[in-house]
Formats: C-alpha cells, structure tokens, sequence
C-alpha cells in the first residue's frame, strides 16, 4: 500500500504553504518528516488529516492496482499534546471508543485488558480518571486505538518529545511493531531520534518535500549534513536537488 | 525637561504605532476590503506616521471631549435641569461643591497616575524597557498639563453659559489641578509606607464613588443643604496654601522621587486589569470547571464499580451519562440560579400587581406579553451547558473525525437533557405569570392563562434548540472558552431585534404564541439538517 501525493497545493491568503507537493509514501516504513519552523508540517498534516481542504492537487492510497481517494478514517493523527476527555477513565473512554466505532474496528476490541496489556497500562491505572494520567499514559492511550481503528496512515507530531527514556523506548518498540501495517509519517525537529527511528527522511521546505538519500544516515556527520541542507532549502527553494547530489 | 519630552515623545510613538498596526490588523479581517490590505503594509511608515500624527490630533481631542462631556454632562446639565431661579452667585457655589466633590474628593482618592495599571504603562516599561522613573515623571507632567488645559478650556464655556467670573473659574481649575498633584503625591505615600495601592481597592474607589456622588448631588433634593465644596474651594488661604503644597509636590516628584517600586508593583503580566483577556478567560473557565466532589461520585476509587454499573448503556449515551453524572453540581448550578431567578419574581410580581392593581389591565400584560421573548432566553439554560460540553467533552474529540460524523447522534441526547431543563423552568415561568395575572382578574378571568402557558413551553423548546443548533453549527468557542465568532453574535442579536419588533408592533397574545410555535416547530425540523450538513466541518476546535 502507498500513499501517494500529486500536486498538492494549500494556500493560506498570499502565502503558499504547499506547492506542488509530490510523493510517495510506502506502508512498512517510519517517515521522518523534518522542516524549520513554519514550514508547513502542521498543514501537510492537517491537509492528509482532512482538517483543512487542499486547494489542488490528489492524495490516493493505492494498493497494487486499486488506488482511491485518501478519506478522513484513512488518517489517524496522534497529536503532541493528546487530548482526551479527562472525566473519563482510561477504560471508559476505550469502551465508549469501541462502541461508537464498532463497524470499522470488526471484532479487535473484545478484550480491553489485552489492548491495555499492549501499551503497558497498569492494572490500576485503567480505571483512573483520565484527568489523573501522565503525558506518556495519554500517549499510550492515543496510540491504542489505533491497533483498534488501524487506519492507513499515522501521522505523529512531535509525539516522544516530552517522555522519559523509558515511556520513550515502549513507544519507539510499539512505532517499530505497528509500521508493518501502516504508513506512519513522524514529525520531529531532534534529528537523534529520526535516525534511530525512522527508516526514511524527508524534508519540507518551500512547499515541497524532499528525500534525503539513505546513505546520509548512516554518516558519522549526519547532524551537520542536515542542517546544512535544511540551511540551504531555506535559503534556496530551488536547491531541491542539491539534497541527492549532496549524498552521492 | 528635554529628557521628559523626549520621553512623552516616545510614549506617543508606541501609543500610535500600536493603535495603527491594531487598526491594520482589523482591517485586513473585514470583509470584501480586508484582501485588499496586504501584510506589506505594516511595514508602509510615511502612511503610518501620517495617520500616527491624525491619531495625535484626535487623541488630544478626545482628551478635551472627556472633559466637556464631564463638564457638561456631570455639572452643568444638572443645574440646567433642576435649578430653577437661580442667580450666577448661587450657580457657581453650587457648581463649585459638585466640583469639590466629583474632581476633588472622588477623583483624587480613584485616580493616580502613579500607580495606575494600563497597558501602556506595561508595554513601555516592561516591554520596550523604558526607565519607570522616566516614564512617570513624562506621564505626570503631561497629564497634569493637559488636565488644566481640557479643563480650562470646559470651564471657560461653562462660565459663559452661566455668567460666572472666568477668571474665578481658571483660578479654581489652577488649584484643583494643584490638588491633584498632591493626591498623586499622597497616593506614593501610601504606597511607600504601607504598600498600598488604593486605586487597585474596589472597596475604597467604590465607597468614595457613592459618598461622593451622594454629597455631589443631595443639594438638587435637600433645600438648604450644606455647599461645603464651595466654601472649602472659595477660600483664598487655602487656595495659596494648595497651590504651594501642589508646586512643592510636583517638584519632589519630578525631580526627587523614584517610580521603580511603584511601578513594579502595577505592571505584574498576570495583573487582570492588565490582561483583561486573561482574566476573562480564567472566569470562564473556573465556571465550566468540575467539582471534584462530582468526580468522586461514586468515589474515585469505585470507579470500576461505576464502569460496570453504565455496562447496560452503550456510546453516546453511555457517554452522556457519566458526563453528568460527574458534573451534577456544575449542570444544576444554572438551573438552580435560575429557580432562585423565578421564585424572586414569583414573589415579586404579585405583589407589584397588588399594588399597582388600579393602573394594570389584563389588556396593558397583553401588550407587554413580547417581554416574556428576553425574560426565557435569559431563563433558559443552554451556552453555559454548551459550554461545559465544550470544554469537559467536545475539546478533546472533536479532533477525531468520527465524533463530527456522529453529531447527529450526541445532539440529539443533549437537546432532551436541556430541554427537559428549560420545560421546567417554562413551566415554572408560567405559574408565575398566571398567579399574577388571577390575582389581577381575582380568578375571575382566565382566558390569558392558556396562551402564557403555551407560548412559555414554545420559548423553552425554541431557546432549546437554538443554543445547541448555534454550538453545533458555528462552533463559536475558542479553547479559551471565548465566543469569537460574528456569525454567532449577529444571530444571538437576531432573536432581541426579534424582540423589538414584537415590542413594537404589540401583536395580541394568540398572534404572538403562534408565530412562535411555527417558528419552533422550523428550527427543530431544520436542526437535524443543519447539524448533518454542517458539523462535519464546522464543530471543531478553532
């Protein structure tokens, strides 16, 4: 399965956020997606999210020979700051998630304890209010339905960035198990946890994104070649090639 | 006094430069001409200096405006009103103690510059880092000189209407602005002995409001009332005496005096006479907060009894059930306001009927019955309910695409709670008004009693659907729990211009009652499309 972008373009008055956005993205991989602030992450996002409508262009999911549109359930977007309703406990709130979504999720949420289980939820903590959680436990919650919805495409903002090292690793593991049956597309600005997570990164800049050719990763001067070439995007927008030339 | 211009110069620059990047900022927001100024032209500086300087001009009208229509509105008018054969003598003894007490008496203890909270005393100071020393001293100096000038010039006309010496009159205003340069000196006082701010003490302002205003004005009713403000103002001793203690005031303040714990003391980011934005948005907030006695209920560690306990209800319901179930006390509070708000009025209405009851008719509560328009949609509940769904239910889900597709449903279970609500308090309305008018008619007439019942009950189901139908469909809320929508104030004023209207063209009873039971029965039956066709765009988080 592939997402694949075609021309997408998202004005926001005069400026262009996104233009002429094209590419591929393919199910079993982690995509990094880097860009300086106020590049237009947030609405690449929100346009593959269906909270904004894209101007122009095509966002499809094809699968061999099929391809469709990208629709709204397609999309599952974990936010940076999760937000859950708090008068709820983590149970009740996955309970009333299975209910109302009980066609798209066909039988995966018979055993709220396993899914709990999954994502490390403590007994005890399931059947707190949700308003008592730590960032990491509402993460997690986030995160679980996912396994239940499993939507095509995740998309994470800035996910891991507030976690201790040990709530981070579980979420690294889990990111790792859940690729193989999405497209999770992973916004970030600290460049150590792209390389160790990801398996491809792309960069926005001038409305447009491009890869960065695997090879850079495995340089012992990875951070510098990146910045460098993030320094330049901005600078030149029409430097979009000099990112594979660099790397060869 | 070059270094105070230079700096009353660079408070005018902000001053201007703020209000024309506000007035771009705003312009650029309305429609059909808000495209046409682009985000170039903050950066057009001849334009925004030319307008700069209008704004200057204007600024200083406005000054002296304020002071005419004080002059005019607050001494003159209410001599002009409610004097009768008075000579220019009693006039100006009269106008002298009402300007003792108002300018004098209440100005001097709720204004001062010294310690007062604005804006820009904030952004000079703590933003564009100007010294606090240099920047009070720049503001007494201005505004004392424009307060003898504005009201120079104010009391010059009202000396010619009232044919009082002009030269008497300036003297007076010489000495009052004296006055309040010591009131400004005594106010530092305060605040360097006991770190009182008194301006910021709503007891005190409030209390020398009242008194003040009370003695200002007791001589329109009591004859023979004491005129102590003239006789204090009038005396040439203390004149001389006031305007030396003025100048050597002014002259320790400008020269001697550090402004830098004092004006810390006013400029502190969370003060909300500061952040007026802030402090809105915290009201709103604290009132739409859980109790965390309802959180407990059942108690927080019987809360996996409780899970089991909903196990029959399924989704939306099962949702709606918790919400209030741990939010009894903030969902009943509105209602029991507005209980109390009936009950008052239960009491009250009879009464004044009883006594009025020679002058009432059930004719004249007929023509008045539109009034029962403003008094439902100020009885019945709705925005604070939406806006606790809102903030506890809808914030965080509405960011998830299936609880927008689903919004049919979750509308329809909150329109039967709130309906259920405000029929009761329609209800309750309209035993009010019906023991009102029975004691009126002495139950001898009752034909008022069916259609006040039916068109109360018509407005509960109206204001019902109305409130929920805006908060599905415009979503006005910000996460602040602000209402920043046009739309949705520009409907809300539909329903008062609805109102006036009615007032207006005093249509009878049954008319009324069922213009309202047709237009319920369309906005109930256009809810379910609207809240279809819309809330899949538009109940999100703006």
């Amino acid at each position: 399965m592939e997402l694949v972008l075609q021309n997408v373009e998202k004005s926001f008055g005069e400026k262009k956020v996104l233009a002429n956005l094209s590419f591929q993205f393919e199910k079993g991989k982690i995509y990094g997606l880097l860009g300086r602030n106020g590049a237009g992450k947030t609405t690449l996002f929100n346009c593959l999210g269906g909270e904004i409508q894209v101007d122009s262009g095509k966002m499809k999911l094809v699968n061999g020979s099929k391809s469709r549109d990208l629709e709204m359930d397609d999309v599952g977007y974990v936010y940076s700051l999760p937000l859950l309703p708090e008068f709820l406990t983590g149970y009740e709130f996955v309970r009333f998630f299975i209910d109302v979504n009980v066609d798209v999720i066909e039988g995966r949420g018979n055993n709220i304890d396993a899914l709990f289980d999954m994502m490390h939820i403590a007994q005890d903590d399931r059947h707190k209010l949700i308003k008592h959680y730590s960032h990491g436990m509402k993460n997690k919650v986030q995160m679980l339905l996912f396994l239940l919805i499993k939507p095509a495409v995740i998309l994470l903002d800035e996910p891991l960035t507030s976690f201790d090292v040990i709530v981070a690793s579980e979420m690294k593991h889990l990111l790792r198990d859940l690729k193989k049956d999405h497209i999770l597309i992973f916004s970030t600005h600290i460049l150590q946890l792209a390389t160790d997570l990801c398996d491809e990164l792309i960069i926005l800049n001038h409305g447009s994104l491009t890869q960065i050719s695997p090879e850079i990763l495995t340089q012992p001067d990875f951070e510098e070649q990146v910045i460098e070439l993030l320094r330049n995007e901005s600078q030149n927008g029409s430097t979009k090639e000099s990112a594979y030339d660099g790397n060869d | 006094m070059t270094g105070m211009i230079s700096t009353i110069s660079r408070i005018w620059q902000l001053q201007m430069i703020t209000l024309v990047n506000r007035l771009i900022y705003f312009t650029q927001k309305l429609p059909f001409v808000g495209h046409l100024i682009s985000e170039q032209t903050y950066a057009a500086f001849q334009t925004k200096r030319t307008i700069g300087a209008i704004a200057v001009i204007l600024l200083f009208l406005a000054g002296l405006l304020e002071s005419l229509l004080y002059f005019g509105g607050m001494l003159a008018l209410p001599m002009l009103l409610w004097t009768k054969n008075l000579n220019s003598t009693e006039h100006f003894t009269l106008f002298l103690h009402m300007y003792f007490c108002i300018s004098g008496v209440m100005a001097g203890i709720t204004s001062a510059k010294v310690l007062e909270s604005t804006k820009m005393k904030y952004t000079s100071v703590r933003l564009m880092r100007i010294i606090p020393t240099k920047f009070v001293r720049a503001a007494l100096f201005y505004r004392y000189t424009t307060f003898f000038f504005y009201q120079g010039i104010a009391i010059t006309l009202v000396s010619v209407l009232f044919k009082f010496s002009m030269t008497h009159a300036l003297l007076i205003v010489g000495m009052m602005t004296f006055w309040r340069v010591i009131c400004e000196f005594l106010h530092l006082a305060l605040f360097k002995w006991r770190g009182i701010v008194l301006v910021q003490k709503i007891w005190a302002t409030s209390l020398s409001m009242l008194l003040a205003l009370t003695l200002a004005y007791l001589p329109f009713t009591i004859l023979n009332f004491p005129l102590f403000g003239s006789v204090i103002l009038d005396q040439p001793w203390l004149m001389t005496l006031v305007s030396l203690s003025g100048v050597i005031c002014g002259y320790v303040l400008l020269k001697h005096t550090d402004f830098t714990s004092a004006v810390r003391a006013v400029t502190k980011h969370a003060d909300p006479l500061l952040n007026p934005e802030i402090r809105i948005a915290d009201l709103q907030q604290r009132l739409v907060e859980s109790k965390e006695q309802d959180l407990r209920r059942p108690s927080s560690s019987n809360l996996h009894v409780n899970e089991q306990c909903t196990l029959e209800k399924k989704g939306y319901e099962k949702l709606h059930e918790i919400f209030v179930t741990r939010h009894t006390a903030l969902l009943r509070a509105p209602f029991q306001r507005r209980l109390l708000a009936i009950m008052i009025i239960g009491i009250l209405l009879p009464l004044l009927v009883l006594i009025f009851k020679d002058y009432l008719s059930l004719d004249s509560i007929e023509r008045f019955s539109p009034l029962i328009i403003m008094v439902m949609l100020n009885l019945t509940v709705g925005s604070q309910i939406c806006k606790a769904l809102f903030y506890h239910v809808d914030k965080p889900l509405m960011r998830y695409p299936f609880y927008r597709q689903h919004a049919k449903q979750h509308f329809w279970l909150r329109f039967r709670s709130i309906l259920s609500i405000n029929l009761k308090l329609g209800s309750c309305l309209a035993a009010v008004v019906s023991v009102s008018i029975l004691v009126l008619t002495g139950g001898q007439d009752i034909r008022l009693l069916l259609p006040i019942w039916v068109i109360s009950i018509a407005l509960a189901v109206f204001f019902s659907v109305h409130h929920l139908l805006l908060y599905y469909v415009i979503q006005p809320y910000t996460t602040e729990l602000e209402t920043n929508s046009p739309l949705f104030s520009l409907i809300n004023s539909l329903i008062s211009l609805g109102f006036v209207v009615a007032m207006f063209l005093g249509p009878p009873l049954w008319g009324l009652t069922a213009v309202i039971m047709v237009l319920t029965v369309a906005y109930l039956s256009s809810a379910v499309l609207l809240v279809t066709k819309y809330s899949v765009n538009h109940f999100r988080v703006k």
